[in-house]
């Protein structure tokens, strides 16, 4: 069975993007939890706190804004026409 | 109609369900609306398996004319155990589909469309960033290079997030427990016959996990799901976003176990994954505002509609039904307000009393998905559970206002 592997299909990610999520490494305890909901796999704990690693396979989703329990997190949105874009959405 | 001190009458942040069908009702009435909209082309940002209630034909006739893929007539529940089919439970009607399964970006692209015929302005590409507040009121917007846009009234139909919401203080961000999140794969058939074979009929299909080999329990999880359109077909499960973050889940390695049964070898064997994807969405938290941090969903010069708004049925999974209908009633309410030259939260509030006596509130007073977790592991009790979602007249299609 062809299966999801490391590959992410069906999608397209137009550069330009910007650094539209930041972590505060003041206010990170490297819990983890933003690295556990990150289905784009693009946020690694680092040295005991919680950093992203890349933007390509982020899909915007939010998840780890929404569980960081200390507000560490800062989200907004790409730059307008960038980030990802879903073909089979 | 509009004077100098203001570019709009109307501004939607957010050309989707609910956003579109705001700009559009808006523009119908006389309105000058502008919908600004972060992506390329409306619609490409949304992840769903999704499928259109016949709720949403009632309340707008026009969608008829949409690109839909299938009707389901039924939704057909596998329950597994001990990784083989246990039993199968129909439920179905035969007078008419009660929802059909459509492709987001197509499906939203036509209410962009609509919009614009309407007379709505479509800005995309934009991202609203900021809101401009002035004495108290929400004036208009600020967009992502800088430009500011006024208006005597502002919509938030930004979807679950709600920068918008958030910066105009109307709501905060939601917690984690009244959200999933789902990985969806979209698969594709050989042929439109093939599809049709291995779902046996025009269902919609369900897998309900009985000793939890799969997945967490009914509750915490939400269902496998099979939602098929034309030749090709979603597949994917949601997970509540705080047990995924307390204790976390690999999703592909369920995937990977499920696509080894024979039920799956069998029918779906054919299939080719085209694409994977993900996104949260609101559920759970019903009408419990205090709990989404939102004692209300208007303020003096803002709107709030969709699941920027929590506006979630929490039993059926389905959003798309009471966001369309929010953005009508935003609009509406909109429209009285500019007509009035009164946009303050005392005339805006009308919105919220409107959506309060609708269905809307209906849909969020049942907790029946959430409700599921008490049946976990009493595999009589689930099935019965989920029979009775599944058999309410409102997921039938049956509900009218």
């Amino acid at each position: 069975m062809s299966m999801v592997e490391e590959k992410i299909l069906g999608v397209e990610w137009v550069p330009g993007t910007g650094t539209f999520i930041t972590i505060n490494s003041e206010l990170c305890t490297g819990c983890g939890r933003c690295v556990r909901v990150c289905l784009g796999r693009c946020i690694k704990i680092r040295e005991g706190k919680a950093v992203i690693e890349n933007f390509e396979t982020c899909f915007e989703c939010g998840v780890c804004w929404f569980v960081c329990p200390e507000n560490a997190i800062r989200f907004s949105w790409p730059k307008g026409g960038t980030g990802v874009r879903i073909m089979y959405g | 109609m509009v004077d100098g001190k203001f570019d709009y009458d109307l501004i939607v942040v957010g050309a989707s369900f609910a956003g579109c069908v705001a700009g559009k009702i808006a523009a119908e009435k006389g309105l000058k609306t502008l919908i600004v909209e972060r992506s390329y082309k409306p619609g490409e940002k949304i992840v769903s398996g999704t499928g259109l209630p016949i709720l949403v034909f009632q309340d707008f006739p026009w969608v008829a004319e949409a690109p839909l893929e299938r009707p389901w007539f039924g939704v057909v529940s596998h329950f597994l155990r001990d990784g083989k089919i246990e039993v199968t439970v129909k439920v179905e009607r035969y007078d008419f589909p009660f929802c059909y399964g459509i492709y987001c970006q197509p499906f939203v692209e036509f209410l962009a469309r609509k919009a614009v015929e309407a007379g709505a302005e479509l800005k995309t590409s934009t991202v609203a960033v900021d809101v401009i507040k002035e004495d108290g009121f929400i004036r208009g917007i600020i967009t992502d290079s800088g430009e500011k846009f006024r208006s005597k009234i502002v919509i938030a139909a930004d979807g679950v997030w709600s920068l918008i919401g958030i910066k105009a203080g109307i709501r905060k961000k939601f917690s984690p427990s009244d959200m999933m999140h789902g990985l969806w794969l979209d698969f594709e058939m050989p042929s439109e016959k093939d599809l049709d074979e291995a779902l046996g009929g025009n269902y919609f299909i369900t897998f309900w996990d009985l000793d939890g080999k799969f997945v967490p329990p009914p509750g915490i999880s939400g269902y496998f799901g099979i939602f098929p359109y034309k030749k090709s077909f979603h597949f994917g499960i949601g997970v509540s976003v705080s047990f995924l973050a307390e204790v976390g889940l690999n999703f592909e390695d369920i995937y990977r176990k499920f696509f080894e049964l024979d039920y799956w070898r069998k029918n779906f064997g054919k299939a080719k994954l085209r694409a994977k994807m993900w996104r949260p969405y609101p559920i759970y938290g019903g009408l419990d505002r205090e709990q989404k941090g939102m004692d209300k969903t208007y303020g003096n010069g803002i709107l709030i509609a969709g699941d920027a708004a929590g506006f979630e049925a929490s039993s059926q999974g389905d959003g798309i039904h009471t966001a369309m209908l929010s953005g009508k009633m935003a609009a509406e309410v909109a429209v009285e307000a500019v007509s009035k030259g009164d946009y303050s939260a005392g005339m805006l509030k009308k919105y919220e009393e409107l959506w309060k006596s609708s269905i809307i509130a209906r849909r969020l007073k049942d907790y029946g998905r959430k409700n599921l977790i008490q049946y976990a592991g009493n595999p009589v009790l689930m099935k019965r559970g989920i029979l009775e979602i599944y058999s309410m007249p409102v997921f039938l299609g049956l509900d009218v206002l």
